[in-house]
């Protein structure tokens, strides 16, 4: 069993708010130059101070994993113990295509093989086991946890295992089908300082955790709020209804699919116009990943995890949805607006 | 630029540059620095059915016996990842001339755009460019900066005329003392005369050699400039309508004493450039006569000059260069933009913050040939903020050469409102237009409706 190396933790609860620490080192500032010219040398030094976690090794994570490695994070920590398939090659650029180089290794450690290569000054490294299993504490190693391909009990499960810790574990998912994607994001409490012209004033944003967001009533929802987050929504519970695994779902069950949409439409009194079926056929029998978009969204979440740990730029909140067939990215905030007490 | 090929799933993969992170992805596979281009083929690795072709030729219309038309016709679409807009024209064209489509791109810091230009269905590329990047009104570069992008813009352009500009102009001279001379004499005008006193100055005075002359030096930029701005308009200065002269976004300077015990002013002794200056403060007579009159005067002062100085002698015009830290440029500028800060109070930057500043910024102040703005028939000074108004310009401040004809927070200014600009120019500005002169230069300073600085050319007024 392999176990992550010893870690530099986190003691204060807010990264941001904490002192980034020693310089980078000669060797770093060469490399990271053209980047420290964007965001600086500061938001350089966190990024090699922070700790990612990562599962499902698919083509979008790949790609996130590309941009924070190349970004120079301090280190990554890659699960997924499943076998190499056709279908991860179709999509995982980090795959070697010699067959005989991937036999007896996991995806998680094919990937962590090429991603040692794009920059060794990342420590990244692989563990073995069922995330869901593991305890609280286990989280506490991490600033960021991102993960993708996981069914609706597992987002809430590894969600609120990052919310129990005294310190802020950013939490990301991220699901690709067909040629369109989502991603979650939960920042807790956040605070950072917002550019505006000359000055710069003080935020502070409170995100819902993925359970508290799903469960904010439909119909109080604007009505242009992207369709994709109704269709992924109703493809997740049937899934989840089912017992079936991210992904495990065909042409077939899109009768018992448009089925369930007409139910939960019903008990959220939404108008079923809002998810068109089309949509829903797309995301039933387009479950393979489809590189240029895995490549868009690992952009943009490569982006919001480099914002998160550097406290530099706006943060996204908290649902983001891209599209190929229209090109749109959009951001939706969907959260409770009642304050609660 | 990448350019894929029909039929055969290849790519062809040309010119130098390739984005930051396919820089590092590639660059380990590559056997030396400098072939970044030869590490494409090793991409095909992921992928054993594409086929990829290096080449190392710039592309442009000098290599189009390289990039044929063969070479084009095959291309089913192109694709760019260029970082000049030069070589993105060229390809343009190319493209629509053999309808190919192309796939634009580019970034620029934390911001990027992709443009499809598609054949008959697309404008190209080339059809629309981006508006100039807005520069900051000289007026706020010069006087009234508030924030650290004036300070250093103002640095970045000081630089460029203390070391680049003016030596380079002392070179032009010394090369060719008598063409220099009758070209300035032809052009006869304000900006003739300005170029010849810089040449004269920077040949004429010491150059900054003992620690002594670079407090001088930095007294005369940091002290006594500021001096006389604040001598000229006070703290508690008002406009005519009554508000403070000194409200925002001005912000009122502090002039810096020179202190040993604060080490970000000894950076400027320590800076190793050569920078040729004189110890005092440049101040022009306030008489200002006839230019043709000064620069026959300048001309006869630089030729003693030429005469003293050593046979072959010139001066080595530097150039700006960012990214060489053994150089001491971006210290001088972050040092000049750091101090201007200070004196207005403004958050200094560190100098990896400057860099990337001053990187950004095309210094274009008092160097180019502006053009002109034409005001005829013998206006009067109402007429002529009326004209300006028209344009959407609230000219607040009238000038010719150094000399102030109206400034709108002076109550007694008002009396001069219908009385004509020449007139003006001959009694307040003591300007000796000569019978053969049809014609004088005023600068005006002016804001738009919502109060900012607003940079506009020279007015040239037609009095007969």
């Amino acid at each position: 069993m392999e176990i992550t190396s010893v870690m530099k933790c986190c003691l204060k609860p807010n990264i941001y708010h904490q002192d980034p620490g020693e310089e980078l080192t000669e060797q770093e500032t060469a490399l990271y130059d053209r980047q420290i010219r964007v965001w600086g040398a500061d938001a350089q030094r966190r990024l090699s101070k922070s700790h990612i976690l990562v599962y499902g090794m698919k083509g979008t994570i790949t790609e996130f994993c590309k941009n924070i490695v190349l970004a120079g994070v301090g280190s990554l920590t890659l699960v997924d113990d499943r076998a190499v398939t056709e279908e991860a090659l179709s999509a995982n650029f980090l795959m070697p295509p010699d067959e005989n180089v991937c036999s007896g290794k996991t995806l998680a450690e094919l990937c962590r093989d090429s991603l040692n290569e794009f920059n060794p000054m990342v420590r990244v490294s692989v563990e073995k086991g069922d995330l869901t299993s593991f305890g609280v504490e286990f989280f506490d190693k991490f600033d960021v946890v991102v993960i993708s391909f996981c069914s609706l009990a597992t987002k809430k499960l590894i969600n609120e295992r990052c919310r129990k810790l005294s310190k802020r574990v950013s939490f990301y998912t991220v699901d690709c089908r067909d040629c369109c994607g989502e991603i979650f994001v939960d920042l807790q409490k956040y605070n950072y300082a917002m550019k505006k012209l000359d000055e710069t004033t003080e935020c502070e944003l409170q995100y819902p955790s993925f359970q508290e967001a799903i469960s904010v009533p439909w119909r109080s929802l604007p009505r242009r709020v992207s369709k994709l987050y109704f269709a992924m929504r109703v493809i997740e519970r049937f899934e989840e209804a089912e017992g079936r695994k991210p992904g495990e779902i065909c042409i077939e069950d899109l009768p018992a699919v448009l089925k369930l949409k007409k139910e939960i439409c019903e008990a959220q009194s939404l108008n079923e116009s809002h998810i068109p079926n089309a949509l829903l056929e797309r995301l039933v029998t387009g479950t393979r990943e489809f590189p240029p978009v895995c490549a868009i969204i690992g952009g943009i979440l490569g982006q919001e995890v480099i914002k998160a740990i550097s406290g530099k730029g706006d943060p996204l909140k908290n649902f983001f949805y891209f599209d190929s067939v229209d090109g749109k990215g959009i951001i939706e905030d969907i959260s409770d607006p009642t304050p609660k007490g | 630029m990448l350019k894929k090929r029909k039929n055969e799933g290849s790519t062809t993969v040309l010119g130098v540059h390739l984005c930051s992170c396919i820089r590092r992805l590639t660059s380990r596979f590559a056997s030396s620095p400098f072939s970044r281009i030869e590490t494409a083929p090793a991409t095909a690795l992921r992928n054993p059915r594409l086929k990829i072709e290096a080449l190392q030729n710039h592309v442009n219309a000098e290599t189009e016996n390289v990039f044929d038309d063969t070479f084009w016709e095959n291309l089913t679409v192109v694709v760019n990842a260029l970082d000049n807009v030069n070589a993105r024209l060229y390809g343009d064209q190319r493209c629509l001339y053999f309808q190919k489509p192309l796939l634009e791109s580019g970034t620029l810091g934390a911001k990027c755009n992709t443009q499809m230009v598609i054949p008959h269905l697309t404008e190209n590329y080339s059809a629309s460019r981006d508006p100039p990047e807005k520069q900051a009104p000289m007026c706020t570069v010069h006087s009234f900066p508030h924030n650290i992008h004036h300070c250093l813009t103002w640095a970045r352009s000081e630089f460029e005329g203390l070391v680049e500009k003016t030596p380079a102009e002392v070179n032009a001279y010394l090369s060719n003392p008598v063409d220099y001379t009758n070209a300035m004499i032809k052009a006869g005008e304000a900006q003739s005369r300005d170029t010849l006193e810089r040449v004269l100055e920077c040949l004429e005075k010491e150059k900054c050699e003992t620690f002594q002359d670079c407090i001088t030096w930095f007294e005369d930029y940091f002290a006594d400039r500021v001096k006389q701005l604040i001598f000229t308009f006070p703290e508690e200065a008002s406009t005519s309508t009554g508000a403070p002269f000194w409200s925002a976004p001005k912000r009122f300077p502090h002039p810096l004493q020179f202190s040993t015990a604060d080490p970000s002013h000894l950076h400027f002794p320590r800076e190793d450039v050569k920078i040729e200056t004189d110890g005092k403060a440049i101040t022009l007579s306030t008489a200002s006569v006839d230019d043709a009159v000064v620069i026959n005067e300048l001309i006869r002062k630089l030729e003693q000059c030429r005469h003293k100085a050593p046979p072959g002698y010139r001066m080595n015009p530097i150039q700006f260069e960012k990214d060489d830290d053994t150089n001491y440029h971006m210290d001088l500028i972050a040092g000049l933009a750091n101090m201007r800060a200070r004196n207005y109070s403004i958050p200094e930057v560190d100098k990896l913050k400057a860099k990337f500043i001053a990187g950004r910024i095309i210094p274009d102040m008092s160097w180019t040939v502006w053009d002109r703005w034409i005001l005829k028939d013998n206006p009067t000074l109402r007429e002529l903020l009326r004209w300006l108004k028209n344009k959407g310009l609230d000219a607040y401040s009238i000038s010719h050469g150094s000399c102030l004809l109206y400034n709108s927070m002076f109550p007694r200014h008002k009396d001069r409102m219908d009385r004509k600009m020449v007139d003006l120019v001959r009694e307040v500005a003591k300007a000796e237009l000569p019978p053969y002169r049809h014609h004088f230069d005023v600068v005006a300073a002016c804001e738009d409706d919502e109060g900012n600085d607003v940079d506009i050319p020279p007015v040239s007024i037609y009095f007969s």
